[in-house]
């Protein structure tokens, strides 16, 4: 593979043809609108129902965007790069999923909940995420109830006055562990809630 | 579940809390999963977040152990070296199946050509 190519030719990703459903592969513009879209990799299928699992992606912008804050602020990102860490992260997704879904039937549960998710993260290696997650799951029971009161069951635009974007700016990223293997700060807020005690489950499918 | 009222007010919560992906999208993918039934507002919440940091690691770790160090870019085979060479992301590989309800699934490969 030519390290300094800048193609995303489907064999240089090593994507056999089955891979991508139906047509060819297709190079995106650089000025991403496609946030609409669920497939950025293809044109033309807008349908829902002819996708398959591993077809959706989130928006190629998105996930450039939280790429480029990762990364040192001088550094580039090549568009085929943008496009395999899209393609990572469904599989990431679904790969959490699944391993939280089994240990709800094996719960006799139907529907998945925060525990499962943390679960199966930490069982799947990825338990540098959980006390972040757990922090910010907290940060957001209490966001919801001082909002609402008892029993408020949605998030309002009050609360969106309430948590500002300053709030939570450059609190991203939490938790990352560098390459050398030190751990940052866990930083997931700025903002201080009272600890008021009680979880809220919202539930919807 | 696009005119669901909780879930719009959920997606513009999502947009007033630091998370900056859309968590009906996140939602969609979670529910192809087999066997799904259904998933609570945390589980999507914590899923999304989670997503966040992973691209971060993804990101950050393919671009000090890669080229990337010295051109200041971030490039396909620095996320495959990457892949290859850190036990956690595996999964990406297809070379470990440890999602065995995807069976019949072709997985993306960033094994080095």
């Amino acid at each position: 593979m030519d390290g300094d190519s800048s193609t995303t030719d489907a064999s240089q990703l090593g994507m056999s043809g089955e891979y991508m459903a139906g047509s060819h592969y297709v190079l995106q513009s650089q000025d991403d609108d496609g946030d609409e879209s669920l497939h950025d990799h293809e044109e033309g299928n807008g349908s829902k129902e002819n996708f398959r699992e591993q077809d959706i992606y989130l928006p190629i912008a998105n996930v450039a965007r939280i790429m480029k804050n990762a990364v040192p602020q001088t550094g580039k990102i090549a568009k085929d790069a943008k496009e395999c860490v899209q393609e990572c992260v469904s599989e990431f997704i679904s790969f959490i999923t699944s391993e939280a879904s089994e240990r709800c039937h094996q719960e006799k549960r139907k529907t998945i909940n925060g525990e499962d998710i943390l679960f199966a993260m930490s069982t799947l290696g990825f338990d540098m995420y959980v006390e972040p997650l757990k922090l910010y799951l907290q940060k957001f029971r209490e966001a919801m109830k001082g909002e609402k009161g008892i029993g408020g069951v949605s998030v309002t635009e009050g609360l969106g006055e309430e948590l500002t974007d300053d709030s939570f700016a450059n609190q991203l990223p939490a938790g990352i562990i560098t390459a050398d293997g030190q751990q940052q700060n866990v930083m997931v807020y700025t903002t201080s809630y009272q600890q008021i005690p009680g979880v809220q489950q919202i539930q919807f499918s | 579940m696009s005119g669901d009222n909780a879930e719009d007010n959920v997606n513009h919560a999502s947009n007033s809390k630091g998370i900056s992906l859309p968590m009906t999208r996140v939602k969609l993918i979670m529910k192809s999963s087999p066997d799904v039934s259904s998933i609570n507002q945390e589980a999507l919440l914590i899923t999304t977040k989670a997503t966040e940091l992973f691209v971060q690691y993804l990101a950050l770790s393919s671009f000090n152990n890669g080229s990337g160090k010295d051109n200041k870019t971030l490039l396909y085979s620095d996320l495959a070296n990457t892949v290859e060479g850190t036990e956690t992301f595996q999964f990406l590989t297809g070379n470990n199946y440890c999602c065995h309800h995807h069976v019949t699934y072709i997985p993306f490969s960033l094994s080095i050509q």
